[in-house]
């Protein structure tokens, strides 16, 4: 039989134990991360049309808290506009996504109408680095190519945020000038507006 | 009783004296804001780093192949690169990637973290003293030692020609500007 001066120190010692172990499985940069992204947007549901311009790995990576985990994936947009700290917000319906990897496998992958794409880790996974292009409009007529390899982020916006600033060259775009209205109103099918300055609550 | 008693006693006694000494073990002494260690590098060092006119030095190589926005060139990583594609310095110029060439205050920025990583080992390296191998510098992107963003140099390739030689006090330009071509 067990005198309570002696349940004291084990209960005091299983309590540090547990707190240690819990407090151990939360990652605090991770959490901010998500977190700093904010609510989402009321106008347009949980999908494949849903954070145009965030870091889509954020939460579909191995940590979560998404149940889809992505190994490559983000948003195209059409403009980078004329002035270029005003950033783009349409995004680029059709677009294609060319990747090739350290192994030298090439893939080919589509925009949906707000410029979102993505490619689930389960379908395919990618060795990093990997060189990166986008191609849109009849004979790829807008084209756009890194520069530099992409060492290991698995969404574009990890670096491409908005606006530009001396840490980020905004958001990935296809043109400097004006969006080419012909292609851009391909986009009325859409069931959401690709358009990012529609919504309050965009970014 | 009186034993367990002096038994519990006897534990909780036991857990503050090692919760003290590894309090104290833990305890570091007041940094020296005045310590500085000085790093001993031939006068060409820099201009060779830097490379200019149809010479492109090793911060050609290092800054576009290690310095992107995930790599090396994200704010707070050990050996931090600005480019004229990755990360920019803050000043009045309001410099963004993929915009005005890499200032000389880039890349002089570039040649202090990669001089300073190990600061005394560089000196020695400089002086001829040990092999340009011995550094991290070569030996993480060499993957001889763990390195994240894994080999990403072959013994014996041009990067790794790039930067032994420029250890060695007389870079090989043309190894550097090989090195700095993405395929």
């Amino acid at each position: 039989m067990r005198t309570p001066l002696l349940r004291i120190p084990l209960l005091l010692g299983a309590s540090i134990v547990v707190a240690a172990v819990a407090s151990s499985c939360a990652d605090p940069v991770h959490d901010a991360l998500v977190s700093s992204l904010g609510p989402e947007n009321p106008s347009i549901p949980q999908g494949e049309y849903h954070r145009a311009g965030q870091p889509c790995t954020a939460c579909h990576g191995p940590e979560g808290p998404a149940k889809t985990q992505f190994s490559l994936a983000g948003t195209i947009f059409w403009s980078g506009g004329a002035d270029p700290n005003a950033g783009s917000v349409i995004g680029a319906n059709g677009a294609t996504v060319s990747v090739v990897d350290s192994l030298g496998t090439q893939t080919q992958i589509q925009t949906n109408c707000v410029g979102n794409f993505f490619v689930e880790q389960g379908n395919q996974s990618f060795a990093f680095p990997i060189l990166a292009a986008v191609f849109a409009g009849p004979d790829n007529q807008y084209t756009a190519r890194m520069v530099t390899q992409i060492g290991r982020a698995s969404s574009c916006a990890d670096c491409h945020t908005d606006p530009i600033n001396y840490a980020s060259p905004g958001h990935v775009y296809l043109t400097a000038n004006a969006p080419p209205a012909n292609l851009v109103s391909q986009n009325s099918s859409c069931p959401v507006d690709p358009n990012l300055a529609t919504y309050s609550v965009a970014e | 009783m009186m034993n367990r008693a002096r038994l519990v006693g006897s534990i909780v006694l036991a857990a503050a004296v090692t919760g003290i000494s590894v309090g104290l073990a833990a305890c570091a002494s007041t940094p020296d804001p005045s310590r500085t260690t000085n790093i001993y590098t031939p006068d060409t060092a820099f201009a060779q780093y830097a490379g200019g006119g149809a010479n492109v030095g090793v911060d050609g190589f290092i800054a576009l192949r290690c310095g992107s926005l995930d790599c090396h060139g994200e704010i707070g990583r050990p050996l931090r690169l600005f480019s004229q594609s990755g990360l920019r310095i803050v000043d009045d110029a309001g410099n963004y990637p993929g915009g005005a060439p890499e200032t000389e205050e880039e890349q002089f920025a570039n040649f202090t973290a990669a001089i300073s990583i190990q600061p005394e080992l560089t000196s020695k390296v400089f002086a001829g003293l040990y092999d340009p191998h011995v550094l991290l510098l070569l030996r993480k992107p060499l993957q001889l030692e763990r390195h994240k963003g894994g080999a990403v140099l072959q013994s014996g390739d041009d990067g790794d020609t790039c930067l032994t030689s420029w250890l060695n006090g007389a870079v090989n330009y043309t190894a550097c500007a090989n090195a700095a071509k993405i395929p």
